[in-house]
């Protein structure tokens, strides 16, 4: 519920008088900054104001029949989106969601899906809510009850992302079960190759992976198209030599398929959260400049993480 | 550089370098550095990072102990205040790190070290969790990675192990 208080203001005169109004929003804080205050208004001007608030005739009437006698009245309106509001959905919903996306947007564009096989997920692709805290869910729902071209949008791109996990979790299985992806494997994982790379032991590479997984990490960086990985992983000196002769699995029978239907769907997720991410930053200007609240504000501290 | 064939890692050292390898991972996505500012000297130095990765790296038999492990959850939620998803994928990429690195996690019994009349003497001054780390690298006979040079590097140097503090490890400048 939304309290409004009309008073008479002192300033005018018997025969003209004039009215405060004083919006105070849900919690009746008529001193917080959140406080609208319309100053010196007639009752012409009273009556406009309630009528732009769809406030009924009737009500409207009834209303400045009490200020001309008593000299105030409080009125009951709907509920509104206000600048309290659009702070809480700024700091935990818009703000989280907009470089999240830009960092999908990223990713998608380098084709590194950030698959994992265990946990089966996309490490960072996500659906939207899973950005946000947990805590921050209920005001992603608020938002988008009340919008619904981005409800449309959010639902689509969730559905892509997930999508897009079949997609690559279909792709990685086709390479661990591709033939030829095995016995390059193998060959290049046999004891004289890794003598060369003076490695005695998988453990080297591997180091606690249990062996039923190493097939299944290769396949990873090679579906992630992962990049020179740094040297202090224990992968890297097998990886950053034969990266790109792994990488050319993709082109395998019955691979290469399965790789252009995941390029696709990342095609896709990256067009929808482009999108995505071009309303949210629309809507964010919009509220920021109706309702007077900065993108960001406040203890840096709090805000992060 | 140092290489070392065994080492037991405290969790100061072993909680920077899976921040250190978070935020790697995050340049990599062409992201800025979240986390190195949680770090102490000399880690707040790009060429003194990647020594400190790769010299963690590059000992064979690296060990802790699972008190260690427990602290590292403390510390993850105290120092970078993650949540969520975010918190699930700096242990994703972290758990993935200590599997590569082979990192063997032993558990010091409290009774075990209690038996001992230099380790009951150890206990109330510096703790139980330090003092499993001096009881662990003893036992193994290899040196001690801490950045504690407060109360951790002293005891154990003389108890006779050899520590090394970070900072002595890690030049500032190549």
């Amino acid at each position: 519920m939304r309290i409004v208080h009309i008073q008479r203001n002192l300033e005018g005169s018997q025969s003209d008088p004039r009215y405060n109004i004083v919006d105070a929003g849900r919690y009746r804080e008529e001193s917080s900054e959140f406080a609208d205050l319309s100053r010196l208004l007639s009752s012409e001007d009273v009556g406009d104001w309630l009528a732009r608030e769809n406030v009924p005739y009737s009500t409207i009437t009834q209303v400045l029949k009490e200020l001309s006698a008593t000299g105030s009245a409080q009125v009951q309106l709907a509920p509104r989106v206000g600048p309290r509001i659009v702070r809480a959905w700024f700091d935990t919903v818009f703000n989280p969601l907009i470089p999240s996306l830009e960092l999908e947007l990223g990713l998608l564009g380098k084709r590194n899906w950030t698959f994992s096989f265990a946990p089966l997920t996309l490490e960072l692709i996500r659906p939207a809510r899973r950005y946000l805290r947990e805590e921050a869910e209920a005001n992603l729902e608020q938002v988008l009850e009340l919008d619904a071209g981005l409800w449309a949008n959010t639902q689509t791109h969730d559905g892509a992302v997930e999508n897009l996990l079949s997609s690559v979790t279909a792709l990685h299985g086709a390479l661990v079960a591709n033939r030829d992806f095995v016995d390059l494997c193998n060959s290049l994982l046999a004891p004289e190759k890794l003598a060369n790379l003076g490695i005695r032991d998988l453990r080297e590479i591997f180091g606690a992976y249990p062996a039923s997984d190493r097939l299944n990490l290769i396949a990873q960086n090679v579906v992630n198209h992962v990049g020179e990985l740094p040297s202090h992983y224990s992968t890297a000196k097998f990886w950053n030599l034969h990266r790109e002769r792994l990488l050319q699995s993709l082109t395998l029978p019955n691979v290469r398929e399965r790789y252009a239907s995941t390029v696709q769907v990342g095609e896709h997720l990256a067009s929808v959260s482009k999108t995505l991410l071009s309303q949210i930053k629309d809507l964010r200007l919009e509220l920021s400049l109706r309702h007077d609240v900065p993108y960001v504000v406040a203890d840096w501290n709090k805000l992060t993480a | 550089m140092k290489m070392f064939q065994k080492a037991v890692i405290d969790s100061g050292p072993l909680f920077s370098a899976l921040v250190l390898n978070y935020d790697l991972r995050t340049i990599r996505y062409g992201q800025l550095p979240r986390f190195t500012h949680v770090l102490d000297d000399p880690l707040t130095n790009t060429f003194a990072q990647r020594r400190f990765l790769e010299l963690l790296g590059s000992i064979r038999e690296k060990l802790t102990t699972s008190h260690v492990v427990a602290e590292l959850s403390g510390l993850e939620r105290s120092r970078l205040h993650l949540y969520g998803d975010g918190l699930l994928d700096f242990w994703r990429t972290s758990i993935d790190l200590l599997t590569q690195w082979d990192v063997d996690e032993r558990l010091i019994r409290l009774l075990d070290i209690a038996g001992n009349e230099t380790f009951q003497r150890c206990i109330p001054r510096i703790g139980l969790i330090d003092t499993a780390l001096i009881h662990l690298a003893l036992r193994n006979e290899c040196v001690l990675i801490t950045q504690d040079e407060r109360t951790l590097a002293p005891e154990a140097l003389t108890r006779g192990v050899d520590c090394r503090l970070v900072k002595q490890l890690v030049p500032l400048v190549g």
